[in-house]
């Protein structure tokens, strides 16, 4: 049924059909953040890895985010503002004043 | 006014459960807790910003300070001087956050929210030899030159910051205590009240998301782009 494919793209589809899907892979990338994975599933993510750039890509990224996300801690402090606002702060004091005016 | 009810309220620190007259508050706020409105100054900014580090969410931290200074001038007894404003009044704002944690898992199923119903499926093959595999010309590109010398710059923080913000609720409090706070998977289980599988599949949708908001708001307009 797929005579009209190349030799090259059937040989392709039997290996992919012997590898994890690369929606896999990105669930298995996850999973690597977290728990050791088993030898069985290092090894079949390699070998997907030999076939596939995006998810080598992928990999790349979420171990990036996963390698700086504790700097974002710090850095928050930049991006967001260090103290409450003068609205906010009034809002409160408005709060308390009506819960101790009872 | 009696003694006796005094003595009671500090020996049994009034945990929420009846708020105080006004006029049995009056015999109870001394020294730094005796002016509400001077907590908001004194201690506001200090609370705000251990709320925002954990919540990561402005308008959210700034509910908690409120809610933390209502209680403590509700539980104004409890103090006692048994320990410092500070510490006091840090000790209720972590159990308010508990507390929404708790509440916010109970509310939210998110195994049936949008973002978990979409694996980003329009970025994979739909059928045929090579389903599920990503369609090259929207699968992850390269963040050239190097992804790493990106983390002086404030800019890219801010994009960090406003991918991150895009999460929804547990999801986004999954993220940021596993990926930022590094807990482990145990504990945010235990906090959330979560099995280890709906985890997973919260951490692998979380950073998914995050890949692809990083990548399209941040490296590909860098110049990143393959």
């Amino acid at each position: 049924m797929n005579a009209h494919l190349s030799l090259k793209t059937r040989l392709l589809a039997w290996i992919w059909r012997h590898t994890l899907t690369c929606k896999e892979v990105t669930r298995l990338v996850s999973q690597s953040l977290d728990q050791p994975l088993t030898p069985g599933q290092r090894l079949r993510l390699r070998l997907h890895f030999l076939l596939c750039v995006w998810c080598q890509r992928y990999a790349r990224h979420l171990k990036f985010i996963h390698r700086v996300g504790p700097r974002y801690a710090k850095e928050i402090e930049n991006v967001g503002p260090h103290s409450l606002s003068i609205e906010a702060k009034r809002r409160i004091k408005r709060a308390l004043q009506s819960r101790s005016d009872g | 006014m009696d003694t006796d009810l005094a003595i009671r309220l500090a020996v049994e620190p009034d945990n929420g459960t009846r708020p105080l007259t006004p006029s049995e508050d009056k015999h109870f706020v001394t020294g730094t807790l005796s002016d509400p409105e001077a907590w908001v100054d004194e201690y506001g900014d200090y609370l705000f910003r251990y709320a925002l580090v954990k919540l990561r969410d402005e308008a959210r931290a700034e509910d908690m300070v409120q809610e933390t200074l209502l209680a403590a001038l509700t539980a104004n007894a409890g103090f006692a001087g048994k320990s410092s404003p500070k510490s006091w009044l840090i000790g209720i704002l972590k159990n308010k956050i508990a507390d929404y944690y708790r509440k916010a898992s109970r509310e939210t199923s998110f195994t049936d929210h949008d973002f978990f119903a979409d694996e980003q499926n329009e970025r994979f093959v739909q059928e045929g030899l090579f389903k599920d595999a990503w369609i090259h010309e929207l699968g992850p590109v390269d963040w050239q030159p190097n992804p790493g010398a990106e983390l002086d710059k404030a800019e890219f923080w801010k994009a960090f910051h406003e991918c991150a913000g895009k999460l929804p609720g547990p999801v986004h409090r999954a993220f940021l205590s596993r990926e930022i706070e590094e807990v482990s998977t145990e504990e945010i289980c235990a906090l959330l009240n979560i099995t280890p599988n709906n985890l997973w599949v919260m951490l692998h949708r979380a950073r998914m998301a995050l890949r692809r908001c990083l990548e399209g708001n941040w490296f590909e307009r860098a110049g990143g782009k393959v």
